[in-house]
C-alpha cells in the first residue's frame, strides 16, 4: 500500500469530450497534464528532470513521483548526509505529490499506485487529462509538454511522444515500430546528428520509451499498463494497445527531450527483454495468429538459440530460451489480453522491409536491430560495395579481367573439364568420395588406407548437394580457384591502399602463369595454392597487426579488423585446419611466408608484431595439430610413412612433376620455363616499389619481398637438393606451389608501390635529377612500370582466345579400349573391377602411385618413372599417393623383375592382383591435342614387348601403349582345390566397404585387395577363420578363407578406428570454430563503444 | 612509420647473386634404353629368366634335312625352363623342360608343328644360365649357330643371293609374343631398290613364323640386300640362303643367318682366314640403311696393329648396298683378319662378311656386331670331321689393352687354345681349335672384345658371333 508525503493544488480543465467513450477532446491551453516519475535508484538526474518540468510554458503540470525503492532516504535527523527523495523533489517542485511505495516492483504497477494514491490524496481536484510520463532521465523542453498536447488534441491522437536527442544533440530515439514477430524495431537504430530527417515519420507504431504522453481517459480505458508485461517495455506494450483501440500514436517533433549523461550511452532494453515482449505479445493473439505465429518464433528461438552459442551470445541465447517458461507462467493474463485486443498488425505497408519476414526472423536468431535503411544482408552489403568498388578507380581493369578470364575458359565452362594429370573426373558414385574419407580406404594401389586431404571429403559432401553433374561441380571449383584466389589478393591488398592497389594486385594475380600451366598440366596443388594462399598471407600479416594490417607502427587501413590474441589464435588454427584439409603441402609454403614476415620485418629496421606473429603462429599450430592429432601421431613416424608418405611424396605430383628449375623457372613464375618470358615484367613494379615507396607502403613492399625471397630460396635449395636427397620430404610440394608464394608476395608488393606510386616516384625522381628533367624522369619511370604491367598481362590476354587455356579436349581413357568404369551401389560384377596399371612419367599418369625406382636407387634410369593401379579408370580419389600397399609393392617387385631380366612372364605377375590392362603413359592427352610429352626410356618399352603373356593393343593413340594381360586372375576369386583354377566369384557392391560375394566352387576364396588388416569377412553370416597365405586348404601369397559351392561371402571394412578419427576430428574443428568465433564475438563487444571495424 | 630499405635491398642483390652462381647446367639424365645388347647375350643371373628365338625351317623343307634346337646348361643347377614351338599357321605348342647341369636338350621343332615348313622356337630358361643354339642340315651343307636373344623394329639382312639357278631364299620373320606385329620389307637388289605391294605391311600375327620368299619376288639377284621396319610389335628376323652350288658364282652351303638388328658407326667381323684357292672367295656387304648419303670404310684388323693394308672406301647413298671383294690382292700373305666397318661421318650402317667355298663348297654369312663385351660363350659341337675350327677374339678398343683368357665351362678344353693372351687395341687373335668333343668355351676380357667361331669342314662351313654375357656388354668408342 502506498503512502503519500506531499501535494499541490491542481488546477481546473476545460475537458473537450475525448474520442473514447463520448467524452470531448480537452482545449488544449488548459489541459492538466499529470507527469509521473518513477524513482527506483538514485535517479541522479531527478533534479533536472524536475527542473526540466519545472519549466514548461504549459500551465497546468502536477508532478507526481513514486518512489519504489526498497531501502529509502535517511531516517532520524542526522546531518551531512545527503538530502532526502522528498528534499530534492520539494526543493524543485514543492507542489508535487509524492507516493513512497516500496513493495511495488515494475514500472507499470508503480504508475497504478500513483495514480491510486493521487485519486485518494487529491480528492476533489480534478483529473487530469493527460499523463506525462519520463521513465528516462531526459530534460523536455521548456515548449514540449505544450506541443504535446497541442498536437494531441489537434491531431486527436491517443499517445504522442518527444523525440529524443542525446546530451550532445545526436538525435537518439523517435518512435518505434514492430516487425510480423513481433520484434520493436526502432526508427533510429543508432545515434545520428538530427537534421531533421526523422521528422517525416510522425507515426510510428509507439512513442519513445524516455517520455512519453497519454490521454488519462485512454489510459484509464484500456487499463493501464500491462501488470505482467516486461519492465520497460510498457510503452510498446501501451502503445500497441492503444493503436489496437482505435488511438492514434504520433511524434511530435518540435517536442524535445535531452538526456541527460554521457554521449553514445543510450542503450535500448536488454536483450533479455526482447524475447519476452515479443512472445507475450504473440501469446495475446488470436487462436489463429497464435497457432500461426508461434511456430514460427520457436524455430526462430532455436536458431537463435545457437547462433548465440555460435557466436558467443550467451546472454543472447539464455535470453530466448527463458522468454518461453517466463511467458508460458504468464499466460493466462496474457490470453485475457486477447479480449482488449493487444495486438494489431504492424503499421508497415507491404513491401516495407520493416515487414519482412526474413529480417523478423533474424532479428529473433541474431537478437540485432536490423533497423536500418538498408535492408540487405552482410554479405549482399559487402558484395555490392565490392560491386561499386568496381567502378571505382581501376575498376575497369578488373572487370577487362574478369572479362578475359571469363571468355579465356567458355570452352570449359561449357564443355567441362578434360581430365588431366591430376585434374581427373569426380566418381562416378557420387558418395564415393565421402565415404572414402570418413572410412579412411581407396580402392587405388589395390586399396590402402590412405584417404587423401581431408577437402576430399568436403568435395565429396558437395557432389551430394549439388543439383546438377558431378562434372559442372568440379568445373566450378577448379575454375573458382581463379576467382578466390583473386578475391584473396583483394583482400589482402585491401589495406594497402585504394581501388587502384587492389586492381593492379589482381591485375599482376591472375597474370601469373602458375594456375594456367596447373590447369594445363592438370596439377592440383599449384591450383589449390593459387586459391588459398593469398588468404593465408593475409591471415598472418592480420596476425602481426602492423600497419596497415593493424594498429602497430601506423594506423589500419580499409576492412581491417582488429582481433585480441587469442581470437587470432584462434582463427589462425582454424585457418591451418583449412589448409591441411585442402592439401597438407599447403604448410610448407606457410612456413615460407611466415619466414618471409619475420625477415622482412626484421630488415625494415623493427620488430613491431614479430612476437605477436609468432605467437598466433605457434599457438595457431598447436591447435591445428590438436586437430589433426592422429595425422600428427601417425606422420610422426609410427606407422613409418613419415612426412614424405603424408605430405605425397615427389612422385605424387611434388618435384617428381617437373623437371630441373632453376632462377628462370622462378623469374618466369613457370616450372616448366625454358627461358625468360613475359611474365619476368612482373616484376618491374615490386623492383620500383622497394626502391621508391616510403613509410608503411615501404614496410608492407620489404615484407612481400621477402615473401618472394623466402619461396625463390626454398625453391633453390630444393632444386640443388641442399635440404636432402630427391627423396627428400619437401620435394612433396610442387614447384608450383611455391611460385603461387612468389606470386603473392608479387601482387602485393605491387599494390604497395602502386598505393603511392606517382608521388613515390617523384620524390625518387628529385633525388636522381634536379630541375624540369624531374617530371620527366618520374613520368618515364611510371612508363616502364606501366608497359611492365602490360607485358605481363599480354600472355594472358593471348591464352584467352583459345577459350580453353590450352588444355587438352580429350582425356586418355576415352582413348583407352576395353576398360570400363567402376562399381557403384547395387551393382553386380563377375571377377572385380578390372585393374590398370599405369607407368610412366607421374607428370603425366592419371593417376598417383609409387616410384619405379627403388628408394636406395633415385639416380637410376628409372627415378622419374613411377606406377599406379586403378580399379577401372581413374578419377579424383586414385590423385593422391597411396603408399607401400602390398599390391603395388608386388607389382613393382615383378615389373623391376622385368626390367632386370628375371621374368619375361610379366603378365602372369600383374595378372595375380588383378590387373587387365598395363598403359604406358608418355603423354599427358591424347594426340594430337595440347599435353605435355614425358616419353619413357625405349627400354621399358623393349621389356613390356618381351614378355609372352603381355598382348599389345593396337591402333591406340600415341600417346599411350596399351597391353592386355592374357593371364589375368579375377581380384575376387576362388581357387579350386581340385585343379588349382581361379574361379572368379560373383561381386555385388552394397557400398563401398561392404561387398557381398557369392562363390562359385568350392575351394579358397581370395580377395586381391588391401589392406588385409582392414577386412572383416562372414561366410553365410557366420565370422569366418581367414587362412594365413600359404597355409594349408587356403592360397599362395594371400589370405583366405573356405567356401562351398553357393556360399554367401560378405566382406566389409573395418573402419572403426577411421571413423573415430574423423569423429573426434570434426568435433575438434567443430570446438576450434566455436572458440574461434567466441573470442570473435568478445572481442567486437569489447570494442563496440570505440573503434571496432575500420572499414572505410 | 619509419621503415628503412637499404638492408632489403643489399640482402636481395646478395640472394640473387648467390643463386645465379650456383646455378647448375642442364642435367643429364641416364637413359634406361641406352644399355647396348648383344644380339644373343646369354644371363648368368641366377634370378634371371632368359628368352631365346630360334628361327628357322622344318625337314618339311626340301632344302633342310633337319633342325636342331639345342639348350646346354652351363650353370652348377639343373636349369627348367620351357620351350614354345610355333609355325606359320600359328599353332603354338609349349612343354616345359629340365635340364642337369651341363647336360644338353634337343628339340626339333619339326615334330612339334608336324607338317610346318618353318617353325620358331621360343626357348625361357629361368632360374640358370644356359646356351641356346640351333644346327640346320641339309643336302648342300649345314649351319650351327646361336639363338638370338633380341627381339627389335628393326632388321637388316645385308646379303642373300636369289641369282638363278640354284639360289634360294627366304627372310623368316618370328613374333614370339602375342601381340600381331605389321613389318614393311624393302629390298636393294641388283638394279636398285625394290619394294612390292606384298612387302609392306606384312602382318605377322602373334606367336607366328612368316616366311617371305625373296627368290620369287626378287628373281634372279647376285645380292639382295633387305631391310624390314617393324611398325606394331618386336619381331626377329633371319635369313635362310640355300644354294646348290648350279648358280654363277658355284656357291653351295646352307645359311641360317640372324639379321642385323641395329645398325651403329663401327661394326665388325673377326675370324676371316683365307684358304688361298682360287674359287674361295670373301666379301664384305655393306648397306647404308639410312636416309642420306655416308662415306664408310672397310678396315681390316689384324694380329698387328701396323699391317699396312689399305682400307677400302666407300660412298652410299641411301638405301644403297655395296659388296667389299677382299679378295683383290690387298689382303695378300696377312694371315687371319677380322673386318671393321666404320663410318667417317658418324652415320650408321650396317655390314655383313661371307665367305664361300667354291669347288668344295660351303657358305659362312655373319653378320656384323656393333656391341662388344667383356665376356663370351662359345659352345662347340662335336668336332671331329671338320678341317679347321677358329675362334678369333678382337679387341675394337681405340686405345687400351685387353687381357682375355678362356675357360672351359663344359666339355674338354681343346689343346691349342691359350689361356691368356694380351690384345692391342684394334687387333685381333685367332685360335685353332683343332677336332674334339663338344664344349662350351667362356672368353673373359678385361676390356670389351667381339669373339666369332669359324667353322669349316670337307663340304661345308659356317660362321658366327658367339653368345655374349649378359651385363657385360659395350658399345666400342667412335674411331677418331
Amino acid at each position: 500500500m502506498g503512502t503519500w508525503c506531499g501535494s499541490s493544488v491542481g488546477n481546473t480543465v476545460d475537458a473537450a469530450p475525448p474520442p473514447i467513450g463520448g467524452q470531448p477532446a480537452p482545449r488544449a491551453s488548459s489541459a492538466l497534464v499529470l507527469a509521473m516519475l518513477v524513482v527506483d535508484d538514485e535517479a541522479p538526474a531527478l533534479e533536472a528532470v524536475l527542473a526540466g518540468l519545472l519549466a514548461q510554458d504549459h500551465a497546468r503540470i502536477e508532478v507526481l513521483v513514486v518512489d519504489v525503492r526498497l531501502v529509502g532516504d535517511r531516517v532520524g535527523n542526522e546531518l551531512g548526509g545527503p538530502p532526502s527523495l522528498m528534499e530534492r523533489v520539494g526543493l524543485i517542485t514543492p507542489s508535487s505529490l509524492i507516493v513512497r511505495s516500496p513493495g511495488v516492483s515494475g514500472h507499470g504497477p508503480a504508475v497504478a499506485t500513483g495514480l491510486r494514491v493521487r485519486a485518494v490524496e487529491r480528492t476533489g481536484s480534478p483529473d487530469p487529462q493527460f499523463l506525462l510520463f519520463v521513465p528516462g532521465q531526459v530534460v523536455l523542453g521548456d515548449t514540449a509538454v505544450r506541443r504535446l498536447v497541442e498536437r494531441a488534441v489537434e491531431v486527436n491522437a491517443g499517445v504522442v511522444g518527444p523525440k529524443v536527442v542525446g546530451p550532445d544533440g545526436a538525435l537518439e530515439e523517435t518512435g518505434w515500430r514492430f516487425d510480423p514477430l513481433g520484434s520493436p524495431v526502432p526508427v533510429v537504430p543508432d545515434p545520428e546528428p538530427d537534421q531533421g530527417q526523422r521528422d517525416v515519420d510522425l507515426r510510428p507504431d509507439a512513442v519513445a520509451g524516455a517520455a512519453w504522453m497519454v490521454r488519462a481517459d485512454l489510459f484509464a480505458e484500456l487499463e493501464g499498463f500491462d501488470p505482467d508485461g516486461v519492465d520497460g517495455t510498457g510503452h510498446l506494450e501501451f502503445c500497441q494497445r492503444a493503436r489496437t483501440a482505435g488511438a492514434a500514436v504520433a511524434i511530435v517533433p518540435s517536442a524535445v527531450a535531452r538526456r541527460v549523461g554521457v554521449p553514445d550511452s543510450v542503450r535500448h532494453p536488454p536483450t533479455l527483454a526482447w524475447p519476452r515482449f515479443r512472445l507475450r505479445r504473440l501469446m495475446a493473439l488470436p487462436l489463429t495468429g497464435l497457432l500461426a505465429r508461434v511456430p514460427v518464433l520457436a524455430v526462430a528461438t532455436l536458431a537463435g538459440v545457437f547462433y548465440g552459442i555460435g557466436t558467443g551470445r550467451f546472454r543472447h541465447a539464455r535470453g530466448l530460451l527463458w522468454a518461453w517458461p517466463w511467458n508460458l507462467r504468464r499466460l493466462g493474463s496474457a490470453r485475457r489480453k486477447v479480449k482488449v485486443g493487444t495486438l494489431r498488425p504492424s503499421s508497415a505497408v507491404v513491401g516495407d522491409h520493416r515487414g519482412s519476414w526474413w529480417l523478423a526472423l533474424r532479428r529473433v536468431a541474431t537478437g540485432r536491430v536490423l533497423a536500418g535503411d538498408d535492408d540487405r544482408s552482410d554479405g549482399l552489403r559487402h558484395l555490392n560495395s565490392a560491386f561499386g568498388a568496381v567502378f571505382g578507380p581501376g575498376g575497369l581493369a578488373i572487370m577487362i579481367a574478369v572479362a578475359v578470364l571469363g571468355f579465356g575458359s567458355r570452352s570449359l565452362i561449357v564443355d567441362g573439364l578434360s581430365p588431366v594429370g591430376r585434374l581427373q573426373r569426380l566418381p562416378d558414385e557420387s558418395g564415393d568420395l565421402l565415404a572414402a574419407w570418413w572410412a579412411g580406404w581407396r580402392s587405388t594401389g589395390t586399396g590402402t588406407s590412405g584417404s587423401g586431404p581431408d577437402g576430399l571429403g568436403l568435395v565429396g559432401l558437395l557432389v551430394g548437394i549439388w543439383p546438377y553433374s558431378s562434372d559442372s561441380l568440379w568445373t566450378v571449383l577448379v575454375l573458382g580457384s581463379f576467382a578466390v584466389g583473386a578475391f584473396g589478393i583483394w583482400r589482402l591488398a585491401r589495406p594497402v591502399g585504394g581501388g587502384r592497389s587492389r586492381a593492379v594486385a589482381v591485375l599482376v594475380y591472375l597474370a601469373v602463369p602458375i594456375p594456367y600451366e596447373a590447369l594445363r598440366t592438370g596439377r592440383l596443388a599449384p591450383l589449390a595454392a593459387y586459391a588459398v594462399m593469398p588468404w593465408l598471407v593475409r591471415r598472418l600479416a592480420g596476425a602481426q597487426a602492423m600497419a596497415p594490417y593493424g594498429l602497430r607502427g601506423g594506423e589500419p587501413g580499409p576492412g581491417t579488423r582488429l582481433r585480441s590474441l587469442w581470437s587470432d589464435v584462434l582463427v589462425t588454427g582454424l585457418a591451418l585446419v583449412a589448409v591441411v584439409g585442402v592439401d597438407p603441402v599447403l604448410l610448407v609454403p606457410a612456413t615460407v611466408v611466415f619466414v618471409g614476415l619475420v625477415a622482412g620485418t626484421a630488415l625494415t629496421g623493427t620488430t613491431d608484431g614479430l612476437f605477436r606473429l609468432m605467437m598466433v603462429v605457434v599457438g595457431g599450430a598447436a591447435l591445428a595439430a590438436v586437430v589433426h592429432l592422429p595425422t600428427v601421431l601417425s606422420v610422426s613416424g609410427s606407422d613409418g610413412r613419415g612426412w614424405a608418405g603424408w605430405l605425397g611424396g615427389p612422385i605424387a605430383g611434388g618435384w617428381g612433376a617437373t623437371d630441373s628449375i632453376g632462377l628462370e623457372g622462378i623469374l618466369s613464375l613457370n616450372a616448366e620455363a625454358d627461358g625468360p618470358s613475359a611474365a619476368l615484367a612482373l616484376f618491374i613494379l615490386p623492383a620500383f616499389a622497394l626502391v621508391a615507396a616510403r613509410g608503411r607502403h615501404l614496410s608492407v613492399v620489404v615484407r612481400a619481398w621477402f615473401v618472394v625471397v623466402g619461396a625463390a630460396s626454398l625453391l633453390v635449395m630444393l632444386d640443388r637438393e641442399w635440404l636432402g636427397d630427391s627423396g627428400s620430404a619437401l620435394r612433396a610440394v610442387d614447384p608450383g606451389v611455391l611460385l603461387v608464394v612468389v606470386a603473392v608476395g608479387l601482387a602485393w608488393a605491387s599494390a604497395a608501390g602502386v598505393a603511392g606510386l606517382g608521388s613515390d616516384l617523384a620524390h625518387l625522381a628529385q633525388q636522381v635529377h634536379t630541375g624540369r628533367s624531374v617530371r620527366m624522369v618520374r613520368n618515364g619511370l611510371l612508363g616502364v612500370v606501366v608497359a611492365g604491367l602490360s607485358v605481363g598481362v599480354v600472355p594472358v590476354l593471348a591464352g584467352s582466345l583459345a577459350g580453353d587455356w590450352g588444355t587438352a579436349r580429350t582425356d586418355l581413357a576415352s582413348v583407352l579400349p576395353g576398360t570400363g568404369g567402376r562399381l557403384v551401389d547395387g551393382q553386380s560384377v563377375r571377377g572385380g573391377v578390372a585393374r590398370v596399371l599405369w607407368m610412366g612419367d607421374p607428370t603425366v599418369l592419371p593417376a598417383a602411385g609409387v616410384p619405379l625406382a627403388s628408394p636406395g636407387d633415385r639416380s637410376g634410369p628409372w627415378d622419374p618413372l613411377a606406377i599406379a593401379v586403378t580399379d577401372g579408370l581413374p578419377d579424383l580419389s586414385d590423385q593422391w599417393a597411396p603408399g607401400e600397399t602390398a599390391g603395388l609393392a608386388e607389382l613393382r617387385s615383378a615389373l623391376r623383375s622385368a626390367l632386370d631380366g628375371a621374368t619375361h612372364r610379366l603378365g602372369a605377375d600383374f595378372g595375380r592382383w588383378g590387373v587387365a590392362n598395363v598403359v604406358v603413359v608418355s603423354r599427358s592427352a591424347p594426340v594430337p591435342g595440347p599435353g605435355i610429352e614425358r616419353p619413357v626410356p625405349d627400354r621399358l618399352l623393349e621389356v613390356l614387348a618381351r614378355q609372352l603373356d603381355l598382348e599389345r593393343v593396337e591402333a591406340v593413340n600415341g600417346a599411350l601403349v596399351v597391353y592386355r594381360n592374357t593371364t589375368v586372375e579375377a581380384p575376387f576369386s576362388v581357387v579350386r582345390d581340385r585343379n588349382r583354377r581361379v574361379v572368379p566369384a560373383l561381386i555385388e557392391r552394397r557400398s563401398m566397404g561392404d561387398l557381398v560375394i557369392e562363390a562359385p566352387a568350392d575351394g579358397a576364396l581370395r580377395w586381391m585387395v588391401g589392406p588385409d588388416d582392414r577386412w572383416r569377412v562372414r561366410v553365410d553370416g557366420r565370422p569366418a577363420t581367414v587362412l594365413a597365405s600359404g597355409e594349408a586348404y587356403g592360397v599362395d601369397h594371400r589370405p583366405s578363407v573356405r567356401v562351398a559351392t553357393g556360399s554367401v561371402v560378405s566382406l566389409k571394412l573395418d573402419d572403426g578406428w577411421s571413423t573415430g578419427r574423423r569423429r573426434l576430428q570434426l568435433v575438434m574443428v567443430g570446438l576450434l570454430a566455436l572458440l574461434a568465433s567466441w573470442a570473435r564475438t568478445s572481442r567486437d563487444v569489447s570494442l563496440a563503444g570505440g573503434q571496432a571495424r575500420v572499414d572505410r | 612509420m619509419i621503415a628503412k630499405r637499404g638492408p632489403a635491398i643489399a640482402v636481395l642483390a646478395a640472394l640473387v647473386i648467390a643463386a645465379a652462381a650456383t646455378s647448375s647446367g642442364l642435367e643429364v639424365r641416364v637413359d634406361a634404353g641406352d644399355r647396348p645388347e648383344a644380339r644373343s647375350a646369354v644371363v648368368l643371373d641366377r634370378r634371371s629368366t632368359a628368352l631365346w628365338f630360334c628361327t628357322g625351317p622344318t625337314a618339311g623343307l626340301a632344302e633342310v634335312d633337319a633342325r636342331i634346337v639345342e639348350v646346354v646348361g652351363i650353370s652348377a643347377s639343373p636349369t627348367e625352363g620351357r620351350v614354345t614351338v610355333v609355325d606359320e599357321t600359328g599353332r603354338a605348342v609349349e612343354r616345359a623342360f629340365r635340364i642337369d647341369p651341363g647336360g644338353r636338350l634337343e628339340v626339333s621343332p619339326g615334330q612339334f608343328v608336324s607338317g610346318a615348313v618353318f617353325a620358331g622356337v621360343t626357348v625361357e630358361v629361368r632360374g640358370g644360365a644356359a646356351v641356346v643354339g640351333q644346327t640346320l642340315w641339309g643336302p648342300d651343307g649345314m649351319d650351327r649357330r646361336p639363338c638370338t636373344t633380341r627381339a627389335a623394329d628393326t632388321w637388316v639382312v645385308p646379303w642373300s643371293t636369289t641369282a638363278r639357278p640354284g639360289n634360294r631364299a627366304w627372310v623368316l620373320l618370328h613374333n614370339p609374343f602375342r601381340a600381331a606385329a605389321v613389318a614393311d620389307l624393302r629390298f636393294v637388289g641388283d638394279i636398285g631398290r625394290r619394294e612390292t605391294l606384298d612387302s609392306q605391311g606384312v602382318v605377322v600375327p602373334g606367336r607366328s613364323v612368316v616366311a617371305y620368299d625373296v627368290t620369287e619376288r626378287i628373281a634372279d639377284s647376285a645380292v639382295v640386300s633387305a631391310t624390314v621396319d617393324v611398325r606394331v610389335g618386336r619381331v626377329v628376323v633371319a635369313r635362310l640362303q640355300v644354294s646348290d652350288g648350279s648358280g654363277p658364282m658355284a656357291t653351295r652351303g646352307l645359311d641360317l643367318a640372324p639379321g642385323v638388328p641395329e645398325a651403329a658407326t663401327r661394326v665388325f667381323v673377326p675370324g676371316f682366314a683365307r684358304t688361298g684357292e682360287a674359287a674361295d672367295g670373301g666379301a664384305v656387304v655393306v648397306v647404308n640403311t639410312g636416309v642420306e648419303t655416308m662415306e664408310a670404310e672397310v678396315v681390316v684388323r689384324t694380329a698387328e696393329q701396323d699391317h699396312g693394308v689399305e682400307p677400302w672406301r666407300l660412298v652410299l647413298r641411301s638405301g644403297q648396298r655395296h659388296v667389299v671383294d677382299l679378295d683383290d690382292g690387298r689382303l695378300e700373305g696377312i694371315g687371319p683378319f677380322g673386318v671393321e666397318v666404320r663410318t667417317l661421318d658418324g652415320r650408321p650402317v650396317a655390314a655383313s662378311a661371307l665367305y664361300r667355298f667354291g669347288e668344295a663348297g660351303g657358305l659362312s654369312v655373319r653378320p656384323a656386331v656393333a656391341v662388344a663385351a667383356r665376356g663370351w660363350v662359345v659352345d662347340l659341337g662335336e668336332r671331329y670331321g671338320s678341317t679347321t675350327d677358329v675362334l678369333a677374339v678382337m679387341n675394337p678398343a681405340i686405345e687400351g689393352i685387353a687381357t682375355i683368357g678362356v675357360k672351359v665351362l663344359a666339355g674338354i678344353a681343346p689343346a691349342s687354345v691359350v689361356r691368356s693372351v694380351e690384345l692391342s687395341p684394334g687387333t685381333q687373335v685367332s685360335f685353332d681349335l683343332g677336332a674334339g668333343p663338344p664344349v662350351v668355351l667362356a672368353v673373359e676380357s678385361t676390356a670389351p672384345v667381339i669373339a666369332s667361331v669359324h667353322a669349316r669342314a670337307e663340304s661345308s662351313a659356317t660362321g658366327s658371333i658367339a653368345v655374349a654375357v649378359a651385363g657385360t656388354e659395350a658399345r666400342p668408342a667412335a674411331s677418331r
